[in-house]
């Protein structure tokens, strides 16, 4: 276990990272959103919050570079390397997802930071009851995460090449899927599924892809070399 | 005595290209060995193989008696400096010392701060701001204070002067008859610490050219310089590592002790005998110039 | 810092050499004790198992003696036999080799004997 939080400790050595630059970016999107939303009269609903996930599949995709040599080298296992960036994601993630609430309930105590800024309550994600507005938050961020860490380890195990020919492959099969929902005329069904799925199912099938990157990352780095 | 290393036919290929061609040898424990050779011998491909950075293609690989890969007893016990470590971002040296004590069971925080003195490092400044120099003395301080029982270092003095590689020697000999382990100096650099040796292992083209006792083999060569075909005379049948033509004068490096009637003989021909270096053994043998032929006939 | 040892003959021989050295020139006098390995080594910048290799040879041909739980000292009476063997050393390296290229260069004994108290003379 302690191979695992010195993994851990590794990571969050650069609190940079980690802890500060995602509410940085966060901040200066919010910042954006304040100004505009005092100059304009109207309610704003705005997709600003996103930012903060995005940034988190970044730090998926650059951490496996930053730390996967070193610890590799200082004689990690791969086992303990995956474990433990798994458990900094985690933990991370459920910061994170607590912080936002906090901030989404101080917005809607101060009425929309009082110029009608929907910031940190957008409709869908934050309708559902606290439980569920946490669980959707941390699944988000869990699967960008995870996503981009995904990224990381097919980079490490395939290289620059590998990592295209995959983003091909995947771009093939989305082409070939989108070409075969027009061929059917199935879009109108699509779209009616896609509108009605519920919050929960939503993190539901988040959390699947979550494992399912999960379990090509593990598998990805266990034959990687430093 | 104790086996810390055990390799056997051991082999790494790229594709055609063998980078370790059926390597086989012991390394045993409380020995400084020098792991020598040119670059691109295949040195750190053999190291990296050891410590589980990459995997074998074939043969056998046993550290402190298991398979190091995803073995948390045996990357425990083991410490490797590696040339061009690569570290996260945004470490600066004080990180790099804070992290170590979590790989590394053995660690001595003191140690690691009176050498960080001594190499005067800057605690708070990146580590990719760090000059070679200073990157060198940042893996030496790791190195030692891991005070791991089997500790590698892959060219640990690139870029230090010679005040720091003194006092890397220094510490390192003093550190080593307190607290006796197993060290590799991995390095084509063999002149400033053969002396450190005890024991010395060179690679050449994947290939495992000497396993020898450092004593065993100074002294154990000789350069005889003189009239070309006197020399080749004098050395028939015996183990030529190098030649060198000068005009009608040939040097010669030759494997072997020479006796005191040789040498009488090599007088009488007119041949100057002069010393080898263990340095200038190893080049020859690895230069490819007259490689373990024999004389010519 | 360090003595640069002579990379081409075995160090433990040299070690053994130095530790000669210091006895024939009276820095180790006889019953006085030898500095560790652990020092040898530091000093000389080389592998303490060298250092112990070289003692060891002193120790076996009677110039050192170990006494258990201090160190190591000059035996009594060493300086002659260091002197003895150095003069034997002396003969086969300068003498044998003189007289020959003397032949060679049609030098007689006596000539050879004459040059030698005249080189003994200018010192």
């Amino acid at each position: 276990m302690s191979r695992v939080t010195g993994i851990v400790k590794t990571h969050l050595t650069d609190r940079l990272s980690w802890l500060m630059l995602p509410w940085i970016i966060l901040g200066s999107s919010f910042a954006v959103n304040v100004i505009i939303g005092s100059l304009i009269d109207e309610e704003i609903k705005t997709g600003g919050l996103a930012s903060i996930f995005i940034y988190m599949m970044v730090i998926g995709i650059v951490s496996v570079g930053q730390t996967y040599p070193f610890l590799i080298s200082f004689g990690a296992r791969r086992k303990d390397y995956f474990l433990g960036t798994s458990a900094t994601i985690a933990l991370v993630s459920v910061g994170t997802a607590i912080a936002l609430l906090l901030v989404g309930y101080v917005e809607r105590a101060t009425d929309y930071w009082g110029i009608g800024l929907h910031f940190f309550n957008v409709p869908y994600l934050t309708d559902g009851s606290l439980l569920s507005q946490f669980w959707i938050f941390f699944i988000i961020m869990m699967n960008l995460f995870f996503c981009g860490f995904a990224i990381g380890a097919v980079y490490r195990k395939v290289g620059r090449n590998g990592l295209f020919g995959v983003f091909i492959v995947l771009g093939l099969a989305l082409t070939v899927a989108f070409y075969l929902i027009t061929y059917f005329d199935k879009w109108g069904q699509v779209l009616d599924w896609v509108v009605g799925i519920s919050v929960l199912e939503l993190a539901n099938g988040l959390l699947v892809l979550t494992l399912v990157y999960v379990a090509a990352s593990y598998g990805l780095l266990r034959k990687a070399t430093a | 005595m104790t086996k810390i290393v055990e390799v056997s036919g051991l082999s790494k290929h790229y594709g055609k290209v063998k980078a370790v061609d059926n390597v086989s040898f012991k390394l045993e424990e409380g020995k400084i060995y020098g792991l020598l050779g040119r670059n691109g011998a295949g040195k750190t491909t053999i190291m990296h193989m050891l410590t589980a950075q990459i995997f074998k293609t074939s043969g056998e690989l046993k550290v402190f008696g298991e398979e190091p890969y995803e073995n948390e007893k045996v990357l425990n016990r083991i410490c490797f400096i590696k040339e061009s470590q690569k570290y996260p971002e945004t470490f600066r040296v004080k990180d790099v010392l804070n992290v170590s004590p979590l790989f590394f069971p053995n660690w001595d925080k003191e140690l690691a701060m009176a050498l960080v003195e001594d190499f005067r490092l800057p605690l708070k400044r990146r580590m990719k701001k760090l000059s070679r120099g200073m990157l060198s003395a940042v893996g030496i301080v790791v190195g030692l204070a891991s005070r791991a029982p089997l500790t590698i270092f892959d060219e640990p003095y690139l870029g230090l002067d010679a005040v720091a590689r003194n006092l890397f020697y220094d510490r390192l000999l003093q550190d080593y008859a307190e607290y006796p382990r197993t060290i590799v100096l991995s390095t084509h650099l063999i002149d400033e610490v053969s002396q450190l040796l005890e024991h010395v292992l060179v690679i050449d083209g994947g290939k495992l050219l000497l396993d020898e006792e450092a004593e065993t083999l100074r002294g154990n060569a000789s350069n005889v310089v003189g009239a070309a075909s006197k020399v080749e005379d004098f050395l028939a049948g015996k183990r030529i590592i190098h030649r060198a033509p000068f005009g009608g004068l040939m040097s010669a490096t030759v494997l072997g002790q020479l006796s005191a009637q040789e040498r009488m003989r090599a007088t009488e021909l007119g041949l100057e005998i002069g010393p080898v270096s263990l340095q200038q053994m190893v080049v020859h043998m690895t230069g490819g110039n007259g490689n373990s032929e024999e004389a010519a006939q | 810092m360090s003595f640069p040892m002579d990379d081409s003959r075995p160090i433990f021989v040299q070690i053994a050499e130095r530790i000669e050295n210091d006895i024939l020139e009276g820095n180790l006098p006889e019953e006085s004790q030898v500095p560790s390995i652990n020092q040898f080594a530091a000093f000389y910048q080389i592998n303490p198992a060298t250092a112990l290799k070289g003692i060891n040879l002193l120790v076996d041909q009677g110039i050192l003696y170990k006494k258990r739980g201090i160190g190591m000292f000059v035996a009594t009476g060493v300086r002659d036999i260091i002197v003895g063997k150095r003069k034997e050393q002396f003969y086969e390296q300068y003498v044998v080799s003189m007289v020959k290229e003397a032949e060679k260069l049609g030098i007689t004994a006596d000539q050879l004997t004459d040059m030698i108290k005249r080189g003994a003379k200018e010192q």
